[in-house]
């Protein structure tokens, strides 16, 4: 099996941060054309103005301006003849890095809007945002609900962003930015002169050239009409995942465009169309969002109420903000570390007198308030069955979302066999990069291989960078097919073998795919396995080369070339070998927490193997399970128990010996004799003992068993991960 | 045509072990598979049917080896010998090569040692040891004598 290297392009980059020390910033010019359009435009010139401002930026061109490395990007000939193709004032553009600027007049300047969020740890202080809180803990019993209401709510404000821009009666719906390889020894004016904008079939199309003969080729397209990001085609990015600048288990923080004039009325549309929108997800989900002994008939709208906050972020000038100690007047923006602790802020709140019994969220009122219990309140809320006392605290209530999760209508999705996969904006450090070439005009040695920048940091671009690779690596990870493009849930399908007839297949539903944030909902046991197989086995179907997760990532941000090492959020069960009867009312998901994955050879990460194991994954489990499963590949040998007695300490040879299987009538051959024969079998294989003299097999053999030894020792409950066979020969 | 003279068992034994002499296995192995080897030459392949001779007497001794409890390699040897059938085996002395499947010197600790290690690895690596002393001694070239 050959695996799939995970390797992106978005374009050269934007920026580059600090004078000195020197730092990259690896977000591409796209990305920084169209986020400083969406954060920064106040109507339909300057908005077009932003989605072209810094085109020339990809000629590289470098000089000393004021003792300091300048990036000089604003040709006025090429600026105008931009403008005029656009209808743009040439000056929106020109003057867009003058320090006398016309608050009125010219583009809000760049500093208070992307560029002051530097060492990720402010937002821009004009710009707006919108924040999703939960008022609840990050617990996997509620994972699913609070993905759909994400979905809602990154639904909602991709429309109301779509219809912002729509408004401004642009005519083009997409931006594509093409850049092309330069090698000529062309002077910068002249290539600057291939520099080319038309719009064309509702697309603004700028092409770009960049003066060298080691770029590549690349496009990235913008799609500004606030549908759903398509997963086939990565190079083309959509609304909702350029809107979202951070996410997290119980956050989401996303661009409020600051086109919209009332953001205030804005956010109070969204939250209301989310009570629909999460309605009909959760239908689609077939989620039940009662509890036969709940207070209220509908939790949904409590829930949404009660533990759902949605809220502008925008007020500038909070007297208590952080100030810039060099210039104390100058507040720094948004602290993206208060906006992150948000939700831990909501469940400080005091009034919040009472815990849920079932996760421990902070909840309002107390006995009584969503659940009417009787003297036996466990029984009340999951079933006479229950016996998981030792995960629930003492208290008296639950919360409407753990009720939800409580009602044994929906049991199937929130228990048992599960995969739930969600992009994160996590990056695991460190990041590596490397200088592709020092760029052809770049006289100020910026990127002088000499002297190496001093690291790579994130920014607000890079965040929304990091959420959108981190959709697509899930897009390459989750290999089934996708049904329905509508802009609502769609259903992911696997094909599974039709019964009675031979060869044929036929289209199964195995879980749910919310287009907006690009979660996956797999709750079938054969689909939930298969996709543990390819992403973290790296076992593909019929041998084709698969993405898996034990590698970093390649970007290509010209001219640098990046290592990173991006994550998505994963809470998987596998329901192994579980008593089907008990695991149907044990309730898995309250042992466990979802896990955040970096995709890296050193990745770590817990799976729920059935209802009384988890076990922790990492590269050397996946190579001995790959290793055993190699060994056990011979036919004729019960493999789970074979598994077992390498595990329990026995050689390779002496295993298949144990655990060959009886012979069929129509072998005519004594089990002993097939026993022997079978070990002669496995004892030729180069990973067992091998050919050769007797000193050359015997050494094999011992360096062999040794190696096995200590890859079983490593893992004594890997049999865990095995199915135990239902009938003799299974698997 | 020339008749390739046969050998008795003890010859191939003989030269099994000259073999076995000149490899660079650890000691405790070559005295290991001495003993599998001591066993294997006293069967009577005449007595052996063709289709027996794919691996079911292999299949036999293997499986008497392992059940065996003995505490030292002669009396592993011996019980398997008394266990394989009559009318296969010969009963006769084993003659000076089965004086290495014992300790040369009680006293030296070191050569007690590699004997213990020995029966230890004739118990639990039977079968890997089956297979690499059948490099010295293939049942498909001994003969009745």
């Amino acid at each position: 099996m050959t695996r799939k290297p995970f390797s992106f392009d978005l374009g050269p980059i934007s920026r580059t941060l600090g004078s000195p020390p020197d730092h990259i910033g690896f977000a591409s010019l796209p990305i920084h054309e169209v986020m400083t359009a969406l954060l920064g435009a106040r109507n339909h010139d300057e908005f077009i103005a932003w989605l072209w401002h810094d085109t020339f930026k990809s000629l590289f061109t470098w000089k000393i301006r004021g003792g300091k490395p300048s990036w000089q990007h604003l040709l006025a000939d090429e600026c105008e003849r931009f403008a005029n193709i656009v209808g743009n004032d040439p000056q929106l553009v020109m003057r867009h890095h003058f320090k006398n600027k016309n608050r009125t007049t010219d583009l809000i300047d760049e500093s208070l809007i992307i560029s002051n969020e530097f060492e990720q740890q402010y937002l821009g202080e004009e710009a707006h945002f919108v924040q999703l809180t939960f008022r609840c803990q990050p617990v996997a019993s509620t994972l699913v609900l609070r993905l759909a209401i994400a979905e809602a709510f990154l639904r909602e404000i991709s429309k109301v962003a779509a219809q912002a821009i729509a408004d401004l009666g642009l005519s083009f719906t997409q931006v594509k930015y093409i850049f092309h390889p330069e090698p000529r020894p062309l002077t910068e004016k002249q290539i600057a002169a291939l520099y080319d904008m038309k719009v064309q079939d509702s697309m603004l199309e700028i092409t770009h050239w960049v003066p060298s003969d080691q770029f590549r080729p690349v496009w990235v397209q913008m799609d500004l009409t606030g549908a759903p990001p398509d997963r086939d085609t990565p190079q083309v990015i959509g609304l909702s995942e350029l809107l979202t600048v951070y996410r997290d288990d119980l956050t989401i923080i996303a661009v409020l465009p600051l086109l919209i004039r009332d953001p205030d009325n804005a956010v109070r549309e969204i939250e209301h169309r989310m009570h629909v929108t999460a309605l009909e997800i959760l239908t689609q989900l077939n989620i039940a969002m009662t509890h036969k002994k709940a207070l209220m008939s509908d939790l949904l709208d409590v829930i949404l109420d009660e533990q759902v906050e949605v809220r502008p972020v925008y007020e500038p000038h909070v007297s208590n903000e952080p100030r810039d100690p060099k210039n104390p007047k100058k507040a720094l923006g948004k602290a993206i570390y208060k906006l992150i602790a948000h939700p831990y802020e909501l469940m400080a709140d005091n009034s919040l007198v009472a815990r849920c019994l079932v996760c421990g969220s902070p909840i309002k009122g107390g006995k009584g308030r969503y659940f009417k219990g009787g003297k036996r309140m466990i029984e009340d809320i999951f079933s006479g069955h229950f016996a998981d006392l030792e995960y629930l605290a003492l208290d008296d209530d639950v919360c409407p979302m753990c009720l939800v999760y409580a009602n044994s209508d929906n049991k199937k999705l929130l228990r048992g066999s599960l995969a739930l996969l969600v992009p994160s904006t996590s990056l695991q450090s460190p990041v590596g990069d490397r200088l592709i070439e020092q760029p052809r005009f770049d006289q100020a040695n910026r990127f002088c291989p000499h002297k190496p920048m001093v690291k790579s940091v994130v920014t607000l671009q890079e965040l929304v960078l990091l959420t959108l690779l981190s959709r697509r690596i899930l897009s390459g990870l989750v290999t089934f097919e996708i049904g329905g493009r509508t802009g609502k849930i769609c259903d992911i399908i696997l094909r599974k073998a039709a019964q009675g007839e031979k060869g044929q297949t036929q289209p199964v539903v195995v879980g749910k795919y919310l287009p907006y944030s690009e979660a996956y909902c797999l709750f079938d046991i054969t689909a939930v396995n298969q996709f543990y197989k390819t992403a973290f086995l790296g076992q593909g179907q019929n041998g084709n080369t698969i993405y898996d997760v034990w590698q970093e990532i390649h970007l290509t941000a010209y001219p640098f070339e990046f290592t990173l090492s991006p994550s998505f959020t994963m809470l998987l069960e596998l329901q192994r070998n579980a008593d089907f009867q008990a695991h149907a009312q044990a309730h898995t998901l309250l042992k466990v927490n979802p896990t955040t994955i970096y995709l890296s050879p050193h990745l770590a990460f817990h799976v729920l193997v059935d209802n009384s194991v988890q076990e922790i994954v990492d590269k050397e489990y996946v190579d001995t399970v790959e290793y055993l499963e190699k060994l056990a590949s011979m036919a004729g040998i019960n493999r789970y128990e074979f598994i077992k007695a390498l595990l329990a300490g026995e050689d390779q040879i002496t295993a298949v010996y144990e655990t060959t299987e009886p012979p069929s009538q129509r072998q005519n051959i004594d089990w002993d004799t097939l026993k022997m024969i079978k070990a002669k079998q496995i004892s030729d294989q180069k990973e067992v003992m091998g050919q050769g003299s007797p000193e050359e097999m015997w050494a094999t053999f011992k360096e062999q068993y040794e190696k096995l030894r200590t890859m079983c020792q490593a893992h004594p409950t890997l049999i865990h991960f095995f199915q135990k066979p239902k009938k003799r020969g299974g698997y | 045509m020339i008749t390739q003279p046969e050998k008795t068992p003890d010859q191939r034994l003989q030269e099994a072990y000259v073999e076995l002499g000149k490899t660079d296995l650890e000691p405790d192995v070559k005295i290991a598979v001495k003993a599998i080897l001591t066993i294997r030459q006293a069967v009577n392949w005449a007595t052996v049917k063709p289709e027996e001779r794919k691996g079911k007497v292999d299949a036999t001794i293997v499986k008497y080896i392992r059940a065996s409890s003995a505490s030292n390699l002669p009396t592993l040897v011996d019980e398997v010998l008394d266990k394989l059938p009559f009318d296969k085996i010969y009963r006769r002395s084993l003659g000076d090569f089965a004086l290495d499947i014992y300790p040369q010197v009680i006293a030296n600790e070191e050569a007690r040692k590699q004997w213990e290690r020995a029966l230890t690895r004739v118990k639990r690596e039977t079968i890997p040891l089956f297979l690499i002393s059948k490099k010295f001694y293939q049942d498909t070239e001994e003969v009745t004598p």
